[in-house]
């Protein structure tokens, strides 16, 4: 680290969008402890008395506190910058401008794997037998984007509706969620905006009078870029673009954490590559789903990096990447010599146990003892040279994560079958308990009940979109369950009267009548897959419909105690398929602990 | 701080003494810090203790996850060895510093976490 000062960009990921937030927030973690509820104290300060703030400029661009230390004889430099790029906050200008619709984004999404699933197995079928593993996962990302588009009857539609008091918070950020990724992979314009706009601060920091340039890294300022989430996708573009362009601006040292370079980069691979191979030979098929363009391995010497990459215990999100990801277009031999220390440095932490699957993304500045100490060495706020506290070995992190990820599941599906079971005990009230029991049988299946939501979600609203067209629709299979229902759609669409007469509906209806239309429709195959019991209590000669009704009629507080259950029952279940998925990808990828 | 701990352990050979100077750098931490200190030191002074001069009794222990250096001299006890502490000081001490030795930088370093108030006989 050089002697003059360390400039550290903070890059957010999804989350607050208020200015200053992880500026703040990444000082305040170093200086107290965050999880306590005592005013912070001087015994928490990881930075102790060496470190002083000497100045908070919130004008910018782009805004910093500076420190000094105070033992200028020490090692290590003088002064430390800290910035932040908001990339969350521009983000969200950019969808309230053009807002998303997630149920279609989720569909279209499911569409995208379907079709390149199937061609990755017909690559493998050909011959292609190294594309096993990948065919492999590419089955459980399929069931994973099935559990997306299922989730979006509970999480958006009529039982959220009626629930909005209390799940707004949850709904929106699940929205806003997904909104961002979208707006980064998907949106060309808006990735070109953010690119720019991180290229901007960068280039701000840079050329400030506060940083010391130097040719070639070796005697000027430091710059350290430590980025979340999906921060962490918009620096490593940021990275390609810089060492593509010969760009002197690459920082000496990259910290991700909570990255999910890994799962974009093979996504990227899976639908937008033929067999899984980079191709930057600038074809275009023009169905591509991602909006980046492949650029070719660069000609010019690479500035050197060193890239640190933390991942916590049952992070969702957090991926450990194959360094090759960190330019996909270069031969490995080249890549690792713009690396120090020749690879990737992944570190793993554990900032909680089985329940901390929720908050083990945003929770890494917790871990005081690790994720605090590898921070205060890459911003070179605490010297390098010794040894660093004890860490996980990727073994032990793996293992406990798959005996986790394994619990969850049956937790989640115990929380279910309460649900469940609550849920038929006040509909089926005068039932004997066998009797009841008999009818919770189709019930209990996770895949079974993700299955069927998302067919009729996918019966509904799979429609061709602007990145999977009809000619590409035409082209998948009848006979595969997770594409049969977009054949039955698109069979249907095609009988004559059908499109017209949808299209005069849409045309005539005002856009508030025509968003209940759509809540409705994608709530009645829920609606009578919850009433179905009901059948066996209709009396002669009634049909279940009318039967509904008229229980509907007669029971309305218990109708919507119903609705509440049954939603609870089916968010578990999402939430169970999604950890099974989720466990199951980590075997197929072959984690240490599953060799 | 555990209030159902007990008392903090001590190392049975040692006899640590504290001068006034030192508690009082640590003072301006907060006396929680002192104490987390002072336990955390007298649990074992040797551990990952680290001489500050072949010639010299003195030694820089790290302590609390290594965030603070307690600078010690080593004398022999009637009964125990005896650590006297003089300072405390919120460096680790890692790497080398240029054109300094190790002497010169807890010299300096404890001038100026006391404000010149402790020299160190060396």
């Amino acid at each position: 680290m050089a002697k003059n000062s360390v400039h550290v960009l903070f890059v957010h990921g999804v989350g607050r969008h208020s200015q200053l937030s992880s500026l703040l927030g990444a000082y305040q973690a170093l200086r107290s402890d965050l999880r306590s509820t005592e005013v912070p104290h001087p015994a928490d300060d990881l930075l102790n008395k060496r470190w002083q703030l000497e100045e908070f400029n919130q004008v910018g661009p782009p805004p910093y506190l500076k420190l000094t230390t105070l033992y200028p004889e020490e090692p290590g430099p003088l002064n430390a910058y800290i910035y932040e790029a908001n990339y969350a906050e521009l983000s969200g200008v950019i969808r309230e401008n053009q807002p998303l619709d997630i149920t279609y984004l989720f569909i279209g999404f499911d569409l995208a794997v379907n079709v390149a699933r199937q061609r990755l197995n017909r690559a493998w079928s050909a011959g292609a037998l190294s594309l096993l593993r990948d065919t492999q996962i590419a089955a459980v990302v399929q069931r994973l984007s099935e559990v997306f588009v299922a989730a979006t009857v509970p999480i958006l539609g009529i039982p959220s509706l009626l629930l909005r008091n209390y799940t707004k918070g949850f709904v929106s950020n699940f929205v806003r969620f997904f909104e961002d990724i979208a707006t980064f992979a998907m949106d060309g314009q808006s990735e070109k905006l953010l690119a720019e706009h991180f290229k901007k601060n960068v280039s701000n920091i840079i050329s400030s009078k506060q940083f010391t340039a130097s040719p070639n890294h070796t005697d000027g300022d430091t710059l350290v870029i430590i980025a979340h989430s999906l921060g962490t996708v918009v620096t490593h573009n940021y990275l390609i673009g810089q060492w593509q362009n010969g760009g002197p601006q690459v920082p000496q040292k990259l910290l991700t954490f909570g990255s999910p370079i890994g799962l974009v980069c093979w996504m990227w691979l899976f639908l937008d590559f033929q067999r899984m191979t980079f191709d930057a030979s600038g074809r275009r098929t023009g169905d591509e789903y991602f909006a980046w363009t492949p650029v070719p391995a660069p000609t010019s010497p690479l500035q050197k990096v060193q890239w640190i990459n933390v991942v916590n215990h049952l992070d969702p999100i957090a991926t450990v990447f194959p360094t090759s990801y960190a330019s996909l277009a270069m031969q490995e031999p080249a890549l690792v010599q713009a690396l120090d220390g020749k690879a990737v440095l992944h570190h793993y932490i554990r900032t909680g146990g089985l329940l901390s699957v929720g908050a083990a993304h945003n929770d890494y500045f917790v871990d005081r003892r690790t994720f605090c100490d590898i921070v205060s060495r890459v911003a070179g706020l605490a010297p390098d040279a010794d040894p660093p506290p004890p860490e996980r070995s990727p073994g032990t992190h793996w293992q406990d994560a798959l005996l986790h990820l394994r619990l969850l599941w049956w937790l989640s599906w115990l929380l279910g079958i309460g649900a469940l079971y609550g849920y038929f005990r006040l509909l089926t009230d005068s039932f004997p308990e066998s009797r009841r029991f008999a009818y919770m049988i189709p019930y209990i299946f996770p895949p079974l009940t993700i299955a069927f939501l998302g067919f009729f979600q996918k019966l509904f609203f799979g429609r061709p979109t602007k990145r999977t067209r009809e000619e590409v629709l035409g082209a998948v299979y009848w006979l595969d369950m997770h594409s049969f229902p977009y054949k039955l759609r698109r069979l249907v669409t095609r009988i004559p009267i059908v499109t017209p007469l949808f299209a005069l509906l849409l045309s005539r209806s005002p856009k508030v009548v025509i968003r209940i239309g759509r809540l409705l429709l994608g709530f009645i195959p829920t609606f009578f897959a919850m009433f179905l019991p009901l059948i066996f209590l209709a009396p002669p000669g009634q049909g279940l419909t009318s039967t509904v009704f008229s229980f509907v009629a007669d029971h309305p507080v218990g109708t919507g105690a119903l609705i509440i259950l049954f939603a609870l029952y089916t968010t578990a279940f999402a939430a169970c398929q999604f950890v099974g998925c989720w466990r199951e990808v980590l075997v197929k990828v072959g984690v240490p602990a599953n060799r | 701080m555990n209030l159902f701990q007990g008392k903090p352990k001590k190392h049975p050979d040692f006899e640590v003494t504290w001068d006034e100077e030192a508690d009082d750098i640590l003072r301006k931490s907060g006396n929680y810090t002192l104490e987390q200190i002072h336990n955390d030191f007298e649990l074992d002074p040797l551990n990952r203790a680290v001489k500050v001069d072949p010639d010299l009794p003195y030694f820089v222990t790290p302590v609390l996850d290594r965030r603070y250096s307690v600078i010690w001299q080593l004398s022999e006890g009637a009964e125990k060895k005896i650590a006297k502490v003089s300072a405390v000081v919120p460096l680790r001490f890692a790497g080398v510093a240029e054109g300094l030795t190790l002497k010169q930088r807890v010299k300096t370093a404890v001038q100026r976490a006391s404000n010149g108030r402790v020299a160190l006989d060396f």
